[in-house]
């Protein structure tokens, strides 16, 4: 498939300002459904994994808003394609991994997706720029409460949404966002703060870290359990952690240039020298280089270059983006050489102020 | 299941990673669990977080029995064997599989398994159960809440003679009110 309309920076969520935007980069909802009386999809057979599939696309059809929904059956595209939905943050890569009859309903500029037959029948997501955990949680609830009046979802008094996982049991709800925290990984409080965030119930993943440094100091937040909580509790818990973490880092990232300012702008324009002239670029320097760019940026101390374009770059930089951008096959160099191409025409337009 | 690095104890300990694009998992004891440092560079392609110790995902508490020890026991072994056994009725669904990938095979497998499933889920969750009150929506609990306090639901007066049943010691009462309960709160949504 060619996803040209995919390459086009307006018609996806990523391109466009967000709240805290300085530091928290993404917001995402997650729920899990499961259709009553049916076997998850790892016990279903390909038949039943068809039916399951069936009865989700027709459920979703007869909302109107889903009427002209990209609609994909995963088992039927190249692997490659499978990589660039995942890369594009459509599908999950257990989803584009896994056999079996899977499809994916999406429409990027909302930032939603519909993964269906992953770990269970359907997982409705959400994405947004910034911190907007309530509004993408309200967008979502409408479509599940909409979805829900048209199907009966497996649900039970004491354990809630019932899914293949018991992980995932109660509101099969994960609220998570990706966070930039530079400063914080600069002056090693990172692991102090990390550890805060883990006491008060919340998972960490790294972004993307290819050794021990923690590459472009990008991390996920997001909820353990949602059995015995309010929708409206959990939100509120990860959105507290995001707002003290936009503080935090942002104190830090003053203090830094208060007190080292020269030598934290020599970093930043040193990555950005890099970026500028590099012709050749692998996914992690290109990934530490941005995360230096995007401390500028935010600081002020680059011109030129706004945080939806950097978003934008950091998805359009990856493997099967180049590949399929290209539509042809690429060694690692080739693909190095194209990424430094990509970040080279990013930044044209970037001064040092 | 057994440890997935040691090979010995069994695995109380359920470890997952996501790392850009990939997930690792790993099901550990817990001494082994413990040794975090050690365990990421060996088990994750990537080791982000090798200062970070509270990096515990999930908490999956499988019974704490070594199911290949030998056993003198003979009710325990009688009790081991219907536990290897044990079949959800609705999809044949073994509990023995969910035991070696944490995956259930349909939603009627709590039902099946229920008895094996309440400590684990405890374990992960805590003890907590779904609100009875729509947790997803303020709205609607705000409004259900209205409709309760105005006019007795049919539903309240369930549950009212449920609370009756359950003090004057009626059960088989009781457990036909709780199914009724069951049932409606499904065509409801609690
Ligand atoms: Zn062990
Ligand atoms: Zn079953």
């Amino acid at each position: 498939m060619a996803f040209e309309e995919l390459f086009i920076p307006e018609n996806n969520w990523f391109f466009q300002k967000g709240n805290k935007e300085e530091v928290v980069v993404s917001s995402k909802i997650r729920l899990a459904r499961n259709l009553n009386e049916k076997k998850f999809p790892n016990h279903a057979s390909a038949n039943e994994q068809l039916e399951i599939i069936k009865i989700i696309t027709d459920t979703l059809k007869l909302c109107p808003e889903f009427e002209k929904l990209n609609l994909i059956s995963l088992q039927d595209i190249s692997s490659l394609d499978r990589q660039f939905l995942t890369e594009h943050q459509l599908i999950s890569a257990e989803h584009a991994g896994s056999l079996g009859n899977r499809a994916v309903g999406f429409q990027s500029q909302e930032g939603i997706s519909f993964l269906i037959n992953e770990e269970d029948h359907l997982r409705l997501q959400i994405f947004d720029t910034g911190l907007n955990l309530k509004k993408a949680f309200n967008r979502l609830l409408r479509i599940q409460n909409e979805l829900e009046s048209k199907v009966v979802f497996a649900k039970d008094a004491r354990w809630g949404y019932l899914t293949a996982c018991p992980t995932n049991l109660g509101l099969g709800m994960k609220a998570s966002i990706l966070v930039h925290l530079p400063a914080l990984v600069y002056t090693n409080r990172i692991s102090q703060v990390l550890q805060s965030i883990a006491q008060v119930g919340l998972l960490i993943h790294g972004l993307q870290g290819e050794t021990t440094q923690i590459a472009g100091s990008f991390f996920q937040i997001s909820n353990q359990s949602s059995l015995g909580k309010r929708a409206s509790e959990i939100l509120a818990l990860v959105d507290r952690m995001a707002h003290q973490l936009v503080d935090v880092e942002l104190q830090t990232q003053q203090t830094l240039l208060k007190q080292e300012g020269i030598k934290i702008q020599d970093r930043i324009c040193r990555a950005f020298g890099m970026l500028k002239n590099a012709k050749m670029l692998s996914m992690e320097e290109a990934l530490d280089g941005i995360s230096a760019l995007r401390f500028g940026v935010s600081q002020k101390i680059l011109n030129g270059l706004d945080l939806p374009k950097i978003n934008t770059l950091l998805i359009l930089m990856q493997s099967a983006h180049l590949i399929k951008k290209q539509n042809r096959e690429m060694s690692e160099d080739e693909l190095s050489i194209q990424r430094a191409d990509l970040v080279r025409s990013y930044l044209k337009e970037v001064e040092v102020l | 299941m057994l440890c997935q690095k040691c090979h010995q104890r069994p695995a109380t300990v359920f470890l997952s990673q996501t790392v850009g694009q990939e997930t690792s998992q790993a099901h550990l004891c817990e001494e082994c669990a413990q040794e975090q440092n050690q365990f990421y560079s060996e088990f994750f392609p990537f080791n982000p977080f090798a200062e970070v110790t509270n990096f515990i995902n999930g908490l999956l508490v499988f019974d704490q029995e070594q199911p290949n020890a030998p056993d003198m026991n003979f009710e325990k072994n009688e009790f081991e064997t219907t536990e290897k056994q044990l079949q959800c009725p609705h999809c044949g669904y073994q509990w023995v599989t969910f035991r070696q990938n944490g995956r259930l095979g349909c939603p009627k497998c709590y039902e099946a398994f229920s008895r094996y499933l309440e400590p684990l889920i405890s374990s992960i969750h805590g003890n907590v159960q779904y609100p009875e009150e729509n947790p997803m929506d303020e709205s609607k609990s705000v409004k259900d809440k209205k409709e309760d306090s105005a006019e007795d639901t049919p539903l309240k007066q369930l549950r009212t003679s449920l609370q009756k049943a359950i003090q004057q010691e009626n059960f088989e009462e009781a457990a036909k009110i709780r199914d009724e309960i069951k049932k409606q709160g499904s065509q409801h949504g609690f």
